[in-house]
């Protein structure tokens, strides 16, 4: 036994050198490196281990930095179990009468605060791997609860409790939405952390696909900056064709944040060789908000007709294409296509804040 | 209809069961839905059952064929179904099971398409809800009927309540969609906009080739009432072809599962039914929208169409231009090309409309927009000046579609560009070439009218008259009255006067309203001028202002009549009308000429002070629009007039000091008019008045005779009483007379000078020259480099001789970007200095700009600077090429003469004598030129045969010079001196000797060059 699990352990090191590679990949160049919490400090909980061959009992689990200690009965020391490793093991969260009243509350603030008393001791177990316990599930439900209630800062310390970078992507997801609920609810420094860890913890794969969503979420919300640092991994990913993309939007972002990097990143997108309609339509789009940003309002409507013509109806590049083509008109004094253009926002981005911000400008004026 | 347990009943009943016990199955069976095999027992028991219990029975063994029908697909099952169901309907009419029984009616008669009937049994239980029956169940039937059968209007209240109580978004949707379909049928679109929110659904029913049509005709029918917002909305809410493809077929993927797992399940035979009719109309539609081929295409169109009236033109112009490419060979690919090349050129696209209209007007079977695209893009070419691609394209366009409406277009522009480029040669050149390969076709009259042109600009008359002539026979084409009035300059040009006056007059006549009758009146004006009646010149040149709103056109008309007033001696009447038109176009450049005019005629009048003043104020005025040319020209005048009236003032102060020191000149002055002639002309700076009261102020004239009269009287008298008390004895005093006062104090000259003082005091203090140092200082100050280049450039050329331009202004030649805010003047003031170094820049920059100085006052600078620096870069071909364009363009100008001179010179250098005579002599033809010119042109038609070795020919001309050149002494001492040399070559010294001794004979030749080198031969 104690063989296997050396050689687990020789197993996992390489496989944390390579987690470890794939995360600085996928981290933009000025991103800083996942550092999960530090377990050492957290107290055991008493689990169900089951053991292949069939032995069950419940023992003390220790979370630490490295894997699960599990303390052996009667002076038997403690069993290693590496962090993906523990295919051996099955470690199971007792079903007690408060765990079932906690998830059966109908009442979603209640059920919420006794999952959280439940389940707050086991966050660092999310680490194990999947398949191998109920607690995923059971945390999952937590997070449930807590996103009914929006209780976004509660979900932000969940986040904070377990190692995202080997947190089964189903719990994981929710961190993404609770991001942009935390950045909408205002805490911009939290919701921030949390976009920073999820890029840095996650694999590209998965994060590149969750980070456009989330991404694509805070540009329709008009939050550039989280936007911004999202495209900007984007941007850093091996897809060429979606990296392009980015880089044009990362262009535009650039331009609300005023930060002078518009340039590079046009230029950087103009180098990657893809004339893919959708990428061809942003490109458009962001070169048509540039030219309205200089003050020439003719030819950004040149730019942003371009875009308009190739973007999909409800893409949401769309929306900032026909945010400056209203603005683009209203310039040039033209408000019968300018209300045009807003109906048209109204209808396809009822939702969006950039149809908010025109509507309410509409009306201010 | 009623849901039960499901599982596998026996129908067939053991021989000996007891009645309730096959009631019991009977009932099992039923509730499982198994009533086919329910049908024998059911028959069974009713002859057996309580007769109460018949109804039941019968509903449901009607009820066994519906099920049979489904099981078996056995249709004839469902025709007794129908007969029992009615005749249960009939037989039991209070029976509960009655509606259930009329549904099954209506259900019956929807399987076998009957939808009539069907309604029929749907809409009264649906209306009138009856226990046991789904009304949601039946809507959901009365819908799909309605649909089907595309009763839009009628079904219109069922997709509503369908709409309305729609359990999920797709349900909700669908009806949407429904009623939106309805609505459109029935033109009421008002209120479609709120149905659109619907739509950003996924519902399989957008992907129907049916319900995308609608939103297409809602689209239409918003287009039609100009709701173009909407109407952009609902076009935009279309599925395209490629998802409508898309979408239905993963729809048909997910039905077919659907179908194969509800297939042969009894119990959930109402989901496979309506899975199956929901697969069967999804392949319907799959197959309509293959079948569709125009579908997308027709679709951007709308949308881009609407776009185009909402005048969001990009967005409509990228969804044409996209369609080109991706639709090449549409039937309507004309018609969407055509659209995107219009929108490019509305939006002033130059490369995006040439693009599209090369690839229009290349297609030959694109006929119908070919004139308009053609005519537009021939005018983009003229607005953004591409010259040479219109030239292009009129010869690629004619050279398969000669003759239509679009090549005459195409043909006129052509020539007029040609014509505003002042490209006349290569104008002739294009259209005699025209003429040839096209000449019998449509475009054969503006051919003939563009050459006639040309042809007239070149001064070849008869040729321009030949072709006007073939225009006018050609009958009324919108050529004729230009041409009519162009024939008429073409004989004029001819010399034949009276007939030109002919034809402009009837021109006159014949279009009384012609744009071209202010110039006509203006020509006519000339021609009966030519003709010696003056007055009824000034009758056609006040008509031009009647006729024109152009102020150049009526300032020239103005200049005319001024003229003719002054050599009328309507001095005042002149400079009235003059002033006038200076005081109504104050603000015009226009007026520059006139001020000039008008300025000329004080000068005339020795009124040099009015007439800087009235220069001054236009000077100030146009003093910082620097691109006002003429202006130039006007500041230099300024300048000379200034400094001749200030050094007037100080001559002639000079010179009233001198008479006033010396009596004696004065009284010669007045007395001896050999005197007076030759004081006058080497003093001719002196005021014009001063002048004036010594030749003809005769009361000042006698005063001055009397006052000297006078003086002698009484110096005489003096005399006389000196001698006579000398000769007394003893000698005494003379008793003299009192001297009179000195000539100073001479009361008319006192008084002269009072009027020069008063003259001269109404002249600003401040000299032009100070004025435009404080100018050039501001200029300066201000980094107003053109003005400041302004100023040093007029001040430059007040120089005798010019001036050059420092280095720094040289370096402006090489900033594009200052060198093209510059004036013309400066430019060619610098470009002289730069021709100096390097004459190939200047050449290629004038080249670059020649049209900028074309009809400027700098046009014959340009001329003259471009060949002096061909003849400095050792071209001299392209030298005498330039100086004969000069000719040509201003044949009347002395440096006209002076080309000439330079050309027989260059002609002689490159050995062409006979040449260099040739154009040396057409100088002898121009009486205007006698003098100078003349004696220069002799001068080197001698020399060109004496470098032919020609010398008694030679003789003959420097003879001509010391015969006809008295007043010309460097000329005559130079006709001398080659004549000599000449004589020598042909060894006839006694000649050399006579001609030598009378050079010696000749006075005033001493101080001369020529005179140098005879004396250095001979002595």
């Amino acid at each position: 036994m104690l063989a296997k699990i050396q050689s687990l352990i020789t197993l996992s090191s390489i496989s944390a050198l390579l987690a470890s590679s794939v995360c600085s990949q996928l981290a933009a160049a000025d991103s800083k490196p996942y550092i999960a919490p530090d377990f050492t400090k957290t107290k055991p909980v008493k689990l169900e281990v089951r053991q292949q061959g069939g032995r069950t009992g419940q023992y003390l689990v220790y979370a630490t930095n490295e894997g699960v200690e599990i303390e052996m009965i009667q002076g038997g020391g403690r069993v290693i179990l590496q962090w993906g490793h523990m295919d051996q093991f099955q470690i199971y969260m007792p079903m007690t009468k408060h765990m079932e009243d906690a998830l059966a509350h109908p009442l979603a603030s209640e059920r919420k605060r006794l999952l959280k008393l439940e389940l707050d001791p086991v966050l660092p177990m999310s680490s194990l791997e999947e398949g191998t316990t109920n607690i995923h599930n059971l945390i999952e439900a937590y997070i449930e609860a807590v996103v009914d209630v929006e209780d976004w800062l509660e979900g932000y310390e969940i986040s904070q409790k377990m190692a995202l970078d080997r947190t089964p992507v189903t719990i994981i997801q929710n961190f993404y939405s609770i991001a942009v609920n935390l950045f909408v609810a205002g805490e911009h420094k939290k919701a921030l952390n949390l976009l920073d860890q999820l890029v840095a913890a996650r694999p590209a794969s998965e994060s590149g696909k969750e980070s456009l969503i989330v991404a694509q979420s805070l540009l329709s919300l008009r939050l550039f900056e989280p936007s911004y640092s999202l495209y900007r991994a984007i941007a850093s990913s091996g897809d060429e064709t979606q990296a392009k993309e980015a880089l044009y939007i990362c262009a535009y972002l650039s331009m609300e944040l005023g930060n002078g990097e518009s340039a590079q990143y046009l230029k950087k997108a103009q180098a990657i060789p893809d004339e893919s309609n959708a990428t061809l339509g942003t490109s458009e789009i962001v070169l048509g908000v540039q030219a309205f940003q200089q003050g020439d309002s003719a030819l950004a409507l040149k730019h942003l007709g371009h875009g308009l013509a190739l973007v999909k109806p409800t893409s949401h590049i769309r929306q900032i294409g026909l945010h400056y083509n209203f603005l683009s008109y209203e310039n040039l004094e033209n408000e019968e296509i300018s209300t045009s253009i807003l109906d048209e926002m109204k209808l396809f981005f009822p939702d969006g804040a950039f149809t908010a911000k025109l509507t309410t400008q509409t009306e201010t004026l | 209809m009623v849901c039960c347990t499901t599982g596998t009943l026996e129908a067939q009943a053991p021989g000996n069961e007891s009645m309730q016990s096959r009631v019991k199955r009977a009932t099992d069976l039923i509730h499982a839905k198994q009533l086919v095999k329910a049908r024998p027992l059911l028959v069974q028991l009713r002859p057996e059952v309580d007769p109460a219990m018949h109804a039941n029975l019968d509903f449901y063994i009607a009820l066994s064929y519906v099920f049979e029908y489904y099981e078996k697909n056995n249709s004839s099952a469902l025709d007794t179904g129908l007969e029992k169901f009615q005749g249960f309907v009939k037989s039991y009419p209070k029976d509960s099971l009655v509606p259930l029984a009329r549904y099954n009616i209506a259900d019956i008669h929807a399987i076998k398409k009957d939808f009539k009937k069907a309604l029929q049994g749907y809409i009264p239980l649906y209306k009138n809800p009856e226990p046991g029956i789904d009304r949601k169940d039946i809507l959901k039937k009365i819908v799909l009927i309605y649909v089907s059968e595309e009763q839009w209007e009628a079904g219109m209240p069922y997709f509503e309540a369908s709409m309305r109580i729609a359990e999920d978004s797709t349900d909700r949707a669908t009806s949407a969609a429904y009623l939106l379909i309805a609505q459109a049928k029935q033109g009421i679109v008002t209120d479609s906009r709120q149905l659109l929110q619907f739509f950003t659904s996924p519902a399989p029913v957008f992907y129907t080739p049916r319900f995308n049509a609608a939103l297409m005709e809602v689209g239409d029918q918003l287009t039609t009432e100009g709701d173009l917002p909407t109407a952009s909305l609902f076009y935009q809410f279309v599925r395209s072809y490629e998802s409508l493809e898309l979408g239905l077929t993963n729809h048909i993927a997910n039905l077919k599962e659907r179908v194969a797992k509800f297939e042969g399940n009894v119990v959930l035979r109402n989901f496979y039914i309506d899975a199956k009719t929901e697969l069967d109309n999804a392949t319907a539609d799959l197959a309509a929208v293959k079948a569709t081929k125009n579908y997308t295409p027709l679709l951007h169109w709308r949308i881009a169409g609407v776009y185009l009236d909402m005048e969001r033109d990009w967005e409509a112009f990228w969804r044409f231009r996209k369609m080109v490419d991706k639709y090449p060979d549409h039937e309507y690919a004309e018609s969407i090309l055509f659209s995107a090349f219009s929108l490019g050129h509305k939006l002033d696209q130059y490369d995006i409309a040439e693009e599209l209209s090369k690839r229009y007007l290349s297609n030959p079977n694109f006929r119908t927009y070919r004139a308009t695209v053609a005519d537009s893009m021939s005018s983009m070419y003229l607005e953004y000046e591409k010259y040479e691609e219109l030239y292009a394209m009129t010869r690629e366009y004619l050279s398969h579609s000669a003759g239509d409406a679009a090549s005459a277009l195409l043909l006129f522009k052509h020539g007029m560009a040609r014509l505003r480029r002042f490209e006349n040669p290569e104008l002739i050149n294009d259209f005699q070439t025209f003429n040839t390969k096209y000449g019998e076709t449509n475009s054969a009259v503006v051919i003939r009218y563009f050459l006639g042109l040309g042809l007239l600009i070149e001064e070849d008359h008869q040729g321009a008259l030949d072709n006007f002539e073939l225009v006018l026979a050609e009958g009324d084409t919108r050529y004729k009255p230009d041409a009519s009035f162009r024939k008429a300059l073409a004989v004029m040009g001819l010399d034949r006067i009276p007939e030109a006056r002919d034809l402009v007059v009837e021109f006159i006549e014949n279009y009384p309203d012609n744009p071209l009758r202010a110039q006509a009146e203006l020509i006519l004006g000339n021609l009966v001028d030519l003709l010696g009646d003056a007055n009824k010149a000034l009758g056609h040149y006040y008509l031009v202002e009647q006729y024109s709103d152009d102020l150049e056109l009526n300032a020239s008309a103005e200049l005319k009549i001024s003229r003719i007033l002054v050599d009328q001696n309507e001095i005042d009447t002149a400079i009235g009308r003059l002033r006038s038109f200076i005081d109504t176009h104050v603000e015009d450049a226009a007026t520059i000429p006139i001020v000039a005019a008008l300025a000329d005629i004080y000068k005339d009048l020795e009124k040099p002070r009015v007439a800087l003043e009235t220069i001054k104020e236009p000077i100030i005025r146009f003093f910082t629009l620097t691109e006002i040319d003429k202006l130039d020209t006007l500041l230099l005048n300024y300048i000379t007039k200034d400094r001749a009236v200030r050094e007037m003032e100080v001559a002639t102060e000079a010179f009233f000091q001198e008479i006033t020191d010396s009596p004696d000149l004065f009284r010669d002055l007045v007395i001896d008019r050999a005197k007076q002639y030759r004081y006058f002309k080497e003093h001719s700076s002196v005021d014009g008045l001063v002048r004036d009261y010594f030749l003809e102020n005769e009361d000042f004239r006698n005063a001055v005779k009397a006052y000297f009269k006078e003086v002698d009287q009484i110096q005489a008298a003096n005399e006389t009483a000196k001698e006579e008390a000398a000769n007394s004895q003893p000698p005494t005093q003379p008793k003299l007379l009192e001297p009179m006062h000195p000539v100073g104090e001479l009361a008319v000259l006192i008084d002269l000078r009072k009027q020069v003082a008063e003259l001269n005091a109404s002249m600003p203090k401040q000299t032009a020259d100070d004025w435009l140092k404080s100018q050039l200082a501001e200029a300066r100050a201000a980094n107003n480099i053109p003005l400041e280049l302004r100023i040093q450039t007029a001040l430059a050329k007040a120089e005798d001789p010019e001036s050059a331009p420092n280095h720094r202004m040289v370096q402006l030649f090489d900033d594009p970007e200052q060198w093209s805010e510059l004036g013309l003047a400066p430019k060619l003031w610098i470009l002289r200095k730069v021709a100096e170094l390097d004459p190939a820049r200047v050449i290629e920059e004038l080249e670059i700009s020649r049209v900028d100085y074309m009809n400027t006052d700098f046009e014959l600078e340009r001329h003259l600077l471009r060949a002096k620096a061909y003849k400095q870069a050792e071209q001299p071909e392209s030298a005498i090429e330039a100086y004969q364009v000069l000719i040509k363009r201003f044949a009347q100008a002395n440096e006209s003469g002076e080309a000439m001179i330079a050309i027989g010179r260059m002609q002689i250098e490159l050995g062409n004598y006979q040449a260099a005579r040739d154009q040396l002599e057409t100088i002898l033809h121009r009486n205007d030129w006698r003098g100078q010119m003349h004696g220069d042109a002799l001068l080197w038609i001698g020399r060109a045969y004496v470098a032919e070795e020609k010398y008694p020919e030679a003789h003959g001309f420097f003879e001509r010079i010391m015969l006809g050149y008295p007043g010309f002494p460097e000329l005559l001492a130079q006709g001398y001196y080659e004549d000599i040399q000449v004589l020598k070559k042909m060894g006839d010294t006694a000649s050399v000797q006579t001609v030598y001794e009378a050079f010696k004979l000749t006075p005033g030749l001493e101080d001369t060059e020529a005179a140098k080198l005879i004396r250095k031969e001979f002595e």
